[in-house]
């Protein structure tokens, strides 16, 4: 009988410690994510959702972030360009001569315009030579899209790193982001301009709207569109 | 959006696009003149001085421009003798000055130096029934056009 007690007070201490070393483990936990930002604490502040900056993870842009309105660079031939990335779309590769993972892009692009999404104008963009290998971006140099050497473009669009790409429409950026193999991201890229069709940049919902009003009767002028609410 | 390069200071309107490179240098060891390509519609990798490979593209609505330097003792000659980059009109546009005759496309060309580099600027529109606003986009584009003296 005393050694059933005396073995059952040994499972409750065990146990005890258990639970204890859950707790704290939970408490840390807790206290990761409040360092993160994401204490529960923020949840009823009601401030809206909380920046978190994690290394190695590259933060959202903003939707009303400024893009640049062109790119201007050098061609591998010497040849200063300005290209406008206002109208229309332009999917920005924004490569290097050194990275491993690009080397998938390179030879994609090796030998003619894969399919883009959107339709897009396909342009590789790399830092100023100064800041690259010429010779390899030579050997590397596709035979129909056009290479950049734009350490501006790299910083004007924030680029994390390469390989990283961007698709703008019409001035403002729809997608963006990097993988392995251009199957990924053209995929990728893919999803982000079928998704801006869908729900829509500024004058898709002008069209949609203006289409909802007409159905309802109501055309520009019509005084319901002028009352205060 | 400003592309400098070769001497020249371009201010691009948006929708523009531009190019400069230098040609083959008439005297070895010199550099090369400057050649400047602008359009409303893309630029490729291969197209022609006088921009063969890109007037095929243009819409009706669409520009492109040639601006080609000749050597600095030319521009003392008469041919050059315009000294400020020219104000295109609709009037100065005909299907006639092009390179190469295309249905609708219509053109002009200009001879001039400033900062004693001799230029011949040459211009397509991709419609001439609608020369009037073509001319004006051009002109707009050269309004912002700045060339110096250094090359």
């Amino acid at each position: 009988m005393t050694g059933l007690i005396v073995g059952l007070a040994l499972v409750v201490l065990v146990l005890g410690v258990l639970v204890a070393g859950l707790l704290r483990s939970h408490a840390e936990i807790l206290k990761a994510l409040h360092e993160l930002g994401a204490g529960l604490e923020l949840d009823r502040a009601g401030d809206g959702p909380a920046p978190v900056t994690i290394d190695g993870v590259v933060p959202p842009r903003r939707s009303d972030s400024p893009v640049p309105d062109s790119l201007v660079g050098t061609t591998l031939d010497g040849e200063s360009v300005a290209y406008s990335l206002q109208g229309g779309s332009t999917l920005l590769a924004f490569l290097s001569s050194g990275c491993t993972t690009c080397q998938a892009f390179w030879s994609a692009f090796a030998s003619g315009t894969p399919a883009v999404p959107a339709a897009a104008r396909l342009l590789v963009v790399v830092r100023d030579l100064d800041e690259e290998s010429e010779s390899e971006l030579r050997s590397r140099r596709p035979a129909v899209v056009p290479v950049v050497c734009s350490t501006t473009g790299w910083d004007g669009f924030d680029v994390p790193g390469s390989p990283y790409f961007v698709l703008v429409q019409d001035g403002r950026v729809v997608g963006e982001g990097a993988g392995a193999s251009w199957p990924q991201v053209a995929n990728l890229l893919g999803h982000a301009a079928a998704d801006t069709a869908l729900h829509g940049n500024g004058a898709v919902r002008e069209s949609r709207d203006n289409d909802v009003l007409r159905a309802a009767g109501i055309e520009p002028g019509h005084p319901s569109l002028y009352e205060a609410s | 959006m400003t592309l400098v390069a070769g001497g020249l200071r371009l201010e691009l309107a948006p929708g523009w696009e531009a190019r400069v490179r230098r040609q083959a240098p008439s005297q070895p060891g010199q550099p090369g003149n400057v050649l400047l390509h602008a359009a409303t519609v893309a630029l490729p990798e291969q197209r022609g001085d006088f921009g063969s490979g890109v007037v095929e593209t243009l819409g009706p609505d669409d520009a492109f421009i040639a601006m080609l330097e000749y050597d600095a003792k030319d521009a003392g000659k008469v041919l050059f003798k315009a000294s400020r980059i020219p104000v295109p009109k609709p009037s100065d546009f005909s299907p006639d000055v092009l390179q190469r005759t295309r249905a609708g496309n219509t053109g002009a060309q200009w001879f001039f130096s400033v900062s004693g580099r001799a230029f011949s600027l040459h211009a397509v529109l991709g419609s001439h029934a609608r020369r009037a606003p073509g001319a004006t986009k051009v002109a707009r584009l050269l309004q912002g056009l700045t060339i110096g003296t250094t090359r």
